[in-house]
C-alpha cells in the first residue's frame, strides 16, 4: 500500500495543478518535453532547447524541457501522463512499460545512423583484468540502476559470466556514465560499463574496453497515453522528418553529436532488452 | 652653533637643498618599506583566504569524489575557478596520478601562490586538490600602493620643495629687508648727520661771510670781484685806495675802466687777468712786471692773481681778482739786481755783468761770425790822485770818469769798471777799424778830463789794449788775457795810447807786468821764497796776547823786501796759481815744528783758543782733490784737526756755494773750524750765512774801520753782530786800528778783535828768517 501512496498523491497533485491551469488559460499550458537526468540538469536543458522549440512550431504549441530527478521519478512521471512528451533509455521504457502498460511511441534516434546502443565494460588501460571473471573482488561502477548500457546490460552480461553482484569486491552506481568512466580512471574502481559514446570520448584518457556489450535498441520518444491521436501523429510526423528539416541536422547534433536521425520505432524493437532485464531481475543478488 | 638647528640648515642653499634630499630620501625608503611589508601582508592574507578557499572547495570536491560524482566535480572544479578570477588553476588529481579534473584560467601566472590539500574520500579514495592563486591582482595593488605612495612622496616632495623654496625667498628677502632696513638706518642717521651739519654749515656759512666781509675790509691786499662779463661788483677798501675808484662809482664799470694794467718796461696794455681767468676757467696769475695806472694817474706796480668764482655746479658766477701795490719791493728787486750787474761806485756794470756779456758776444761770434771789439782800459798815474788826497778823490775820479767815456760809448755798448782803475769796454757788432776809432775818443776824452780837488787839478790819461772778437777769437779767459796784455803793451809803450792785440803781445807781456808775477810766484815757489806770517785774533776782552791767529802770507824779493799778496795774489788768481799756494801755505804751516798742536794735544791754554785760520781760495774750494790733501796732512802730521780755521770770503762761498757747504761740512766733521771772511762788504746776504754751517764771522774791515765816525758803518757792524750772534756764530772784528774801534767794539759786543791796533803781522819762525816789518795784510 505504501508503495503507491507516493504515485497517488503526486497523480492527485498533478490533476489539480493542470485542471487548475486548464481552467484559467487551457490553450496556454505548454507541453512538457522530460528528459532522465542522465547529464546535468542545465546541460540536457541546452541540449534539447533547439528540439522543443523545434516540436512547438511543428505543433503549434509550446514545447518546455524538464529534467526529471533520477530515472526512477522519470519512469512514473511518464507512467502516469504526468508529463506529455519524454525521452527515455531504453531499460526506463522497458520498465515503463512494465510498470505502467503502453504509451504512444514517437521515434527512436539513430546515433551514427544507427539506431542501436551499445556499451562496454571498460578497465583502466594499464589492467591487469582479462575477462570478466576477472572482475571477482573487484569494484565496479555502474551508472544508475535503470541505466540500459551501464546497468541493466552489464549485470546481465556478468550474470551470464557467473559473475554476481556478491561476487564483487564493492559495487556503486554513479550518476552518470562518465561518471563511471572517470571513476574507473581515478582507480576508484576497477571496472566499469559505460555506453560506447562515453567510451568513445574519455578512452584516450587510459581506458580500454574490457567485454563489448549486446546492442540495444537505442533511446526514444513517447507521449502520455492519453495524448490526443492528432497532435502524437504530428509529433511522430515531426520527429521523423527532423533529418530533412531545414535545421534538423543542427537540432539533431545539438543533442548529441553523433545524433544523425529519428527513425520510426515499435515497442517490439525491446524485446531482447526486457528479456535482459527479466534475467536480471530474476535473480537477484 | 647646533648643526642640526633649522637656523645652521637654511644658512646656506647648498646645505638646505642636502637635508631636503635626505629627507626626501628617508621618506622614499621609508614609504618602500611600508609598500613591503604591506606586501607581505597582503600575501600572507591571501594565503589565509586562499587556505580558506580550499578548504571550501576541498569538502565540496571531497563530497563529490565520496559520492562518485564526478561529472559533477568537474563541472564544480569548471565552474569555480570560471568564476574565480584570481584562480589561476585548480585540479583534482586522483591518488594514481589521473587528472580528475582540471581548470586553468587563460593566462599563466608570472607569479602565484599553489596550496594543496590531500582529500580523503570513501574508505580507500584518496585525491589533492591543488589550487593556484594568481598573485597579479596582489602584485597590482601594491604596484598601485607603491605608485600612489610614489606620487604621494612626488607630491610631498613638491610641496616641501616650494615650501623649502619659499622659506629660502622668505629667508632672503628677510635679509635684504633687513640690510634695506640697515642702509635705510643709515640713510636716516646720516639725514640727520647731513641736517645737522647743515645747520652748522649754516651758522658757519653766516659766521664765515662776517669774517670774510670783515677780512675784506681789513686785509692788505686789493680785492675786486667782477660778475661774469668783467663788470665791476665789488672793490675793498685797499683796491679803493690803489685804483683811485670809489666802490660806488666803480661798481657796474668795466674792469678796464677800474683797472687799466700796462706792461711795466714796454708800457703796453696787458691782458686783464679777469678776461684770460673767465676764458680758461683757472686761476691765472699776472704778467710780471705789470703796472696799474691809477685813476688819478700815478703808476704802481702790482702783482696779482684772478680767481674764478665758481658755483657749486662748477659754473662760473665771477672773478675774483686780488692784487698788491709791490711798488717798494720791485724797486729794491731792481736796485738789488742792479747792483749785482753794477759797480756801486761808478754805476756801471761790474765785471761779473761785463764778463756774461762777454761770453755772450763770444758765443754769437763764435756761432755767427759776428764781429765785436774788446777794450781794456787802464788808468795811468791814478794812483798818485789817491796817494795824494786819498781813496775819496780817487772814487771821485772814477765816478766823473765814468760818466765821462759812457758819453762816448754808443746805446750799445757796454762800459764796465773791472776793478781799481781798470775799465772794460764791450763794442758790439763792432769792427776794429770802428773799435780803433772810439778808443781814441775815448782816450782823447781821458787825456782832455780834469779832476779838480781841494783846489788841486789832476790830469789822467789811459792805456787802452783793444781785441777783435770774431769766430777765431778763443774762450773768455783768453779773450780777457789778451786784452790784459796789448794794454799792458800800450802802457809799456808810453801811456796815454790804444794797443790793438797781437800774438807776439804774449811774450811781451810775460816779460812785463803781472805776467812777470807768474814768473816770480813760480820762482819763489821753487826758491822758498814764501814766508808765513801770522796776526793775533785777540777775545775783545783779553788782557794779553793768545794763540789764536790768522795766517798770512808774503814772498821775500830776491832784493830782500817784502811783497804782499795784494800785489801777488791777483796774478796767481788770474794764472791759476792760488791751488798751489794755499796748499804750499797748509802743508808748511803743518809741519812747522811745535807751531800747532798735535792730535792728542789740547786746543786752549789760559789765554784762550789755540787756533790758526788760513785763507781759502775760490780754486781750492772747486779742487776735487783739496779735501783729501788736507785730511791726508792732518793725518800725516798728526795735527789736532780743532786748532786749524779755514777762512773763505763771502764772495768766494756764494759764488761757489755748492762746492763750499760740502768742503765745509766735510772738514767742520773730522773738526776743522770756519770763518766767513770779509762779510758786509760783498752781498752780505743773511740767506746764505744760514745755509753756511760757520763757527766765525769776520766783520768786513772796510766797515769796522769807519766805526767810530760813521754811524752808518756802526749800525752795520752791529747788525751784523747780533744776526751772528743769534747764529750762533763768533764775530771777528778786523781793521781794529785804535783804541777807540776797540771801544765802540766792546760797546756793540763783538767776540774777537784784530788788527794794527791789536797785533801786526809777525813772521813765524818757519820758512826763513824773520821778518819783522809792519805790513799790511
Amino acid at each position: 500500500m505504501r508503495l503507491f501512496a507516493f504515485p497517488l498523491f503526486t497523480l492527485f497533485c498533478l490533476f489539480t495543478g493542470v485542471a487548475t491551469v486548464n481552467a484559467a488559460e487551457p490553450a496556454q499550458a505548454p507541453l512538457i518535453l522530460a528528459v532522465h537526468p542522465y547529464l546535468p540538469s542545465a546541460e540536457i536543458q541546452q541540449r534539447f532547447a533547439p528540439l522543443a522549440e523545434y516540436l512547438g512550431q511543428q505543433l503549434g504549441w509550446q514545447v518546455q524541457v524538464r529534467v526529471g530527478r533520477d530515472y526512477e521519478q522519470h519512469i512514473d512521471a511518464v507512467g502516469l501522463n504526468s508529463v506529455d512528451i519524454a525521452f527515455m533509455g531504453p531499460a526506463s521504457y522497458v520498465k515503463l512499460t512494465a510498470r505502467y502498460g503502453a504509451k504512444p511511441l514517437l521515434a527512436r534516434i539513430e546515433i551514427n545512423s544507427k539506431p542501436l546502443l551499445s556499451g562496454y565494460i571498460i578497465t583502466s588501460a594499464n589492467s591487469a583484468l582479462r575477462n570478466l571473471s576477472d572482475l571477482r573482488g573487484k569494484r565496479f561502477a555502474f551508472v544508475d540502476s535503470d541505466s540500459t548500457m551501464g546497468t541493466i546490460v552489464p549485470r546481465y552480461v556478468m550474470q551470464q559470466a557467473g559473475v554476481g553482484l556478491n561476487h564483487l569486491g564493492a559495487y556503486q552506481h554513479l550518476g552518470g556514465h562518465k561518471d563511471v568512466a572517470l571513476g574507473v580512471l581515478n582507480g576508484d574502481f576497477d571496472a566499469g560499463a559505460v555506453k560506447s559514446e562515453v567510451y568513445d570520448e574519455l578512452a584516450p584518457r587510459g581506458l580500454r574496453v574490457l567485454v563489448k556489450l549486446p546492442d540495444v535498441s537505442e533511446h526514444l520518444f513517447v507521449t502520455r497515453a492519453d495524448l490526443p491521436a492528432k497532435q502524437v501523429k504530428l509529433l511522430r510526423q515531426a520527429l521523423l522528418q527532423l533529418k530533412s528539416a531545414p535545421n534538423g541536422a543542427a537540432i539533431l547534433r545539438a543533442i548529441n553529436k553523433e545524433m544523425t536521425a529519428m527513425a520510426p520505432v515499435v515497442d517490439a524493437d525491446y524485446n531482447s532488452l526486457r528479456k535482459l532485464q527479466r534475467a536480471v531481475e530474476a535473480k537477484p543478488e | 652653533m647646533n648643526i642640526l638647528s633649522p637656523r645652521w640648515i637654511l644658512q646656506t642653499r647648498a646645505r638646505a637643498w642636502l637635508a631636503f634630499s635626505l629627507v626626501v630620501g628617508l621618506l622614499v625608503i621609508a614609504a618602500f618599506g611600508l609598500v613591503q611589508q604591506q606586501l607581505q601582508r597582503d600575501l600572507g592574507e591571501t594565503r589565509q583566504t586562499t587556505q580558506r578557499e580550499l578548504m571550501l572547495v576541498g569538502s565540496l570536491v571531497s563530497e563529490a569524489l565520496r559520492l562518485g560524482q564526478y561529472q559533477n566535480l568537474d563541472s564544480l572544479v569548471q565552474d569555480w575557478g570560471g568564476s574565480h578570477a584570481h584562480l589561476a588553476e585548480l585540479r583534482v588529481v586522483g591518488q594514481n596520478g589521473f587528472v580528475l579534473s582540471a581548470y586553468r584560467s587563460g593566462v599563466a601566472p608570472t607569479r602565484a601562490l599553489t596550496l594543496s590539500l590531500p582529500i580523503e574520500y570513501s574508505y580507500r579514495g584518496r585525491a589533492t586538490l591543488s589550487l593556484t592563486r594568481d598573485l597579479a591582482e596582489v602584485y597590482a595593488d601594491n604596484a598601485e600602493l607603491r605608485n600612489q605612495l610614489l606620487l604621494l612622496m612626488l607630491a610631498l616632495s613638491g610641496l616641501l620643495s616650494a615650501v623649502l623654496f619659499l622659506l629660502l625667498k622668505r629667508q632672503d628677502e628677510a635679509a635684504v629687508l633687513r640690510s634695506r632696513s640697515v642702509a635705510l638706518d643709515a640713510a636716516n642717521a646720516s639725514l640727520h648727520a647731513e641736517n645737522a651739519q647743515r645747520r652748522a654749515a649754516e651758522e658757519a656759512l653766516f659766521q664765515a661771510k662776517e669774517r670774510a666781509e670783515v677780512t675784506l675790509h681789513s686785509i692788505g691786499d686789493a680785492v675786486i670781484t667782477t660778475d661774469t662779463q668783467g663788470v665791476v661788483d665789488y672793490l675793498n677798501p685797499v683796491a679803493e685806495t690803489l685804483t683811485g675808484w670809489m666802490l660806488a662809482e666803480a661798481m657796474g664799470q668795466p674792469l678796464t675802466e677800474v683797472f687799466p694794467i700796462f706792461n711795466e718796461s714796454t708800457h703796453e696794455a696787458v691782458e686783464n687777468p679777469v678776461a684770460r681767468c673767465l676764458r680758461e676757467g683757472v686761476v691765472v696769475g699776472m704778467a710780471n712786471h705789470t703796472l696799474l695806472i691809477t685813476r688819478d694817474g700815478r703808476e704802481i706796480a702790482i702783482e696779482d692773481s684772478a680767481a674764478p668764482i665758481r658755483a657749486h655746479s662748477g659754473e662760473i658766477t665771477g672773478v675774483v681778482m686780488v692784487f698788491h701795490d709791490v711798488t717798494q719791493s720791485r724797486e729794491m728787486a731792481h736796485k738789488l739786481s742792479w747792483q749785482a750787474a753794477h759797480d756801486a761806485l761808478t754805476g756801471l756794470v761790474n765785471r761779473r755783468e761785463f764778463e756774461n756779456r762777454l761770453q755772450n758776444a763770444l758765443a754769437a761770434s763764435h756761432a755767427e761770425g759776428q764781429q765785436h771789439a774788446l777794450l781794456y782800459i787802464d788808468l795811468d798815474q791814478f794812483k798818485i790822485v789817491n796817494d795824494t788826497c786819498g781813496h775819496v778823490a780817487g772814487d771821485e775820479l772814477l765816478r766823473q770818469l765814468a760818466a765821462l767815456l759812457q758819453r762816448h760809448m754808443r746805446a750799445s755798448d757796454t762800459l764796465a769798471r773791472l776793478g781799481g782803475d781798470e775799465f772794460g769796454v764791450l763794442l758790439e757788432h763792432c769792427p776794429l777799424d770802428q773799435a780803433q776809432r772810439i778808443a781814441e775818443g775815448l782816450r782823447t776824452a781821458t787825456r782832455d778830463f780834469r779832476l779838480v780837488w781841494e783846489n788841486k787839478t789832476f790830469e789822467v790819461s789811459a792805456s787802452m789794449g783793444i781785441v777783435a772778437i770774431n769766430r777765431e777769437s778763443g774762450t773768455l779767459p783768453q779773450v780777457l788775457s789778451a786784452a790784459d796784455m796789448a794794454c799792458y803793451v800800450a802802457k809799456e809803450r808810453g801811456r796815454n795810447r790804444f794797443h790793438v792785440y797781437q800774438e807776439s803781445d804774449a811774450d811781451f807781456a810775460r816779460r812785463h807786468g803781472e805776467m812777470l808775477w807768474v814768473t816770480r810766484l813760480n820762482q819763489a815757489l821753487r826758491d822758498h821764497r814764501f814766508v808765513l806770517y801770522r796776526q793775533e785774533i785777540r777775545p775783545i776782552a783779553a788782557t794779553g796776547p793768545g794763540s789764536f791767529y790768522e795766517v798770512l802770507l808774503r814772498i821775500r824779493n830776491e832784493d830782500g823786501t817784502l811783497s804782499l799778496p795784494g800785489s801777488f795774489l791777483p796774478a796767481a788768481e788770474r794764472y791759476d796759481l792760488m791751488c798751489t799756494i794755499d796748499r804750499w801755505v797748509i802743508q808748511h804751516l803743518f809741519a812747522a815744528p811745535n807751531l800747532l798742536p798735535r792730535s792728542d794735544a789740547p786746543t786752549k791754554d789760559g789765554n784762550g783758543l789755540i787756533l790758526a785760520t788760513i785763507n781759502l781760495s775760490g780754486a781750492s774750494l772747486n779742487d776735487e782733490t783739496f779735501l783729501d790733501f788736507v785730511r791726508d796732512s792732518i793725518k800725516q802730521y798728526d795735527i789736532n784737526p780743532h786748532a786749524i780755521c779755514f777762512e773763505i770770503t763771502e764772495t768766494v762761498a756764494i759764488t761757489h756755494f755748492d762746492r763750499a757747504i760740502r768742503l765745509v761740512t766735510a772738514l767742520r766733521e773730522i773738526g776743522c773750524r770756519f770763518a766767513l771772511d770779509d762779510f758786509g762788504s760783498g752781498l752780505s746776504s743773511f740767506g746764505y750765512l744760514k745755509n753756511l754751517p760757520m763757527d766765525f764771522l769776520k766783520i768786513d774791515g772796510g766797515l769796522v774801520r769807519h766805526i767810530v765816525d760813521n754811524p752808518i758803518d756802526a749800525a752795520m757792524v752791529e747788525a751784523i753782530n747780533d744776526i751772528g750772534h743769534v747764529m750762533g756764530l763768533k764775530t771777528i772784528a778786523e781793521y781794529v786800528e785804535n783804541d777807540a774801534i776797540r771801544d765802540k767794539l766792546v760797546t756793540i759786543g763783538v767776540d774777537y778783535i784784530q788788527g794794527f791796533g791789536i797785533e801786526i803781522p809777525q813772521p813765524f819762525p818757519v820758512g826763513g828768517s824773520k821778518v819783522g816789518e809792519a805790513v799790511q795784510k
